[in-house]
């Protein structure tokens, strides 16, 4: 079975952030969630790297592990999705999340959190595939309609990576043969337990 | 002029084409991976006490935080420990009240209600009492849901049922945190000046506070050490719970490692709170003839006072006296 | 000013305002979805995990283009 997995091939990305409109344009993101984004370490120093992120879709979640009403659930392509009927924007996902992936519209009592969203993978989520609640919710489910999340698909560098966990990989040590140098799959430690050796 | 001008630029581009093969030979030196950022080095530079941040181009500057693996802390103690700590404060608490009931049994007032009856709390004291204690009931039962419902309660309620009742408690909790914190400020007024800790107290700690055995009663003033205790608890505690909970309420006034730090402070001093209070309930209710009365009705059984409360009586029936006495100046 | 026209004639609930609804309307949202849609819309715990990651050819492109 197929893992899906986002590998961020450092090196290559030159933080043109069309990842993050990709994203935010094909699932019609509201103001102030950002599902994904592009973050620069070491900003105009030797070594200066950028990194797309958003949800990993970890293997044993921590989300899913700390959700007081169990809302999340992990696909057999090993997406980890959630449900916003259950969802009760209490937080603790983002708490326990590594990668800073939860998001809340601002909108409950007090300018707290409102109901989580996140990268669906662009894989939906438990309404029914194509569904017009399902877009409203959660966007569009590019997954089924046998394709791979935007932001991969959009990359203008091709730095980030998406789909078969084991094919990626493969991928991106092609590359740092090739080329002689790599920064490593950001994240894969903390997410997957397991990182591209090369 | 012109040609002066030109024959400069051609001379600037001269020299520019004679040092690019000194370029061209430093570009094939240069290793871009010398200096690159690996995120090994930079997590194991970490040691658990920062995140791996740098600068983000979206308004949300706290998204430019890029990795937090203090994440995976927040989730053990959440998965693991908080359920120990939780299920240890409390069960141990009943536990150790239903041995205190079977060993003890319920402590009577040794010379039975007389019928008369004298004020211990007015109206406004119960007032404050029962505000708190109303929300404080609730709060802990949503938060208590919160914690464990998932693990002990979501089995039988099926996950749509339970995520309604759950929504329903996160905002009975976020709503009554404000009641309660207003009735922490009313007991804190009324009753701080008999809360003061003196020697009474520490003859009244030295003899067990009589709860251990039969016909016997330390003399204690309008509160006893064990009453202050309590009082010190819900004071101190309120008030950690109070600012812990605050920032839990505006989430946006934190960063997330503070909200870190705050639920798992709010957390562990809550299920504390609730195993402290389930002693308090006890004593209040079940465990002692005569001692609801106070902040059932207001009036106490008078020898219920004399046996708990033996300086407060006296007290009170000296002031009675003196008003009384007062009052009857002017009548003759 | 047509765009705005289009907005308000679509019916039902648009995504934006879904999420700007307050948390009471919200879960009174919530709950109306949850007590009278989950026969049409919602799939099933069996639906919800089932794989939807296919090789497709435009996978297959995806994958070859990356190895350039």
């Amino acid at each position: 079975m197929a893992r899906m997995k986002f590998l961020c091939d450092a090196d290559r990305c030159i933080e043109c952030n069309a990842c993050v409109t990709a994203c935010k344009n094909e699932h019609e993101v509201p103001w102030g969630i950002n599902r994904r984004r592009v973050v620069t370490i070491n900003d105009g120093k030797p070594g200066e790297r950028s990194v797309s992120m958003a949800c990993m879709h970890c293997t044993d979640a921590p989300c899913a592990a700390v959700c007081p009403v169990s809302c999340f659930y992990t696909t057999v392509d090993k997406v980890v999705l959630h449900s916003k009927d259950l969802c009760i924007g209490c937080g603790y996902c983002f708490y326990a999340c590594p990668f800073g992936a939860p998001q809340y519209p601002k909108v409950g009592n007090f300018g707290s959190r409102g109901k989580m969203d996140k990268c669906t993978y662009c894989a939906g989520g438990p309404e029914a595939d194509f569904s017009t609640v399902e877009y409203e919710k959660y966007g569009r489910n590019r997954l089924a309609e046998g394709k791979l999340p935007l932001c991969a698909e959009m990359c203008s560098t091709k730095s980030l990576l998406a789909g078969d966990g084991d094919i990626i990989a493969s991928i991106y040590k092609e590359r740092v043969m090739k080329r002689g140098y790599g920064s490593g799959a950001w994240g894969w430690k903390t997410a997957y337990k397991e990182t591209v050796n090369v | 002029m012109n040609a002066w001008v030109k024959s400069l630029v051609a001379a600037a581009a001269f020299a520019v084409v004679a040092s690019m093969p000194a370029q061209a030979q430093n570009y094939n030196n240069f290793n871009p991976t010398k200096e690159s950022v690996k995120e090994e080095q930079l997590l194991n530079a970490l040691k658990g006490d920062a995140h791996v941040a740098g600068r983000i181009s979206i308004p949300d500057q706290k998204a430019a935080n890029l990795i937090q693996p203090q994440g995976q802390q927040w989730r053990a103690f959440h998965e693991q420990r908080l359920p120990l700590i939780g299920g240890a404060a409390i069960l141990g608490m009943l536990v150790a009240l239903i041995l205190f009931y079977l060993v003890r049994g319920r402590i009577r007032i040794e010379n039975g209600f007389s019928g008369i009856t004298i004020t211990r709390f007015a109206t406004l004291d119960r007032f404050a009492h029962w505000l708190t204690a109303g929300c404080f009931i609730v709060l802990a039962l949503s938060g208590l849901n919160l914690s464990f419902g998932r693990m002990l309660i979501l089995p039988y309620f099926g996950p749509e049922s339970f995520a309604t009742l759950t929504a329903w408690g996160k905002l009975a909790h976020n709503y009554l945190a404000f009641p309660f914190m207003l009735g922490l400020a009313l007991m804190f007024v009324l009753w701080v000046k008999d809360n003061i800790p003196n020697h009474i107290d520490l003859e009244w700690m030295k003899q067990g506070g009589g709860l251990f055995s039969k016909g016997h009663h330390p003399p204690a003033k309008r509160f006893n050490a064990g009453q202050k205790v309590v009082f010190w608890i819900v004071m101190c505690g309120g008030i950690v719970m109070s600012l812990s909970g605050w920032f839990l309420l505006f989430p946006y006034l934190a960063g997330i490692a503070d909200l870190q730090l705050y639920t798992t402070i709010h957390a562990v001093l809550a299920v504390a709170f609730v195993a402290a209070m389930l002693a308090h309930a006890y004593i209040g209710s079940v465990g002692m003839e005569g001692a609801f009365d106070a902040m059932g009705n207001g009036e106490v059984d008078i020898n219920w006072a004399r046996e708990h409360h033996s300086l407060w009586v006296e007290e009170e029936q000296a002031k009675a006296r003196a008003s009384a006495g007062s009052k009857a100046v002017p009548a003759e | 000013m047509t765009t705005t026209n289009e907005k308000s004639d679509k019916s039902g609930v648009d995504r934006r305002t879904f999420f700007r609804a307050g948390s009471g309307a919200a879960m009174v949202a919530a709950a109306t979805v949850v007590g009278a849609e989950p026969a049409a819309a919602s799939e099933t715990q069996e639906e919800r995990l089932k794989a939807r990651y296919r090789e497709s050819d435009h996978v297959k492109a995806f994958y070859r283009v990356n190895r350039y």
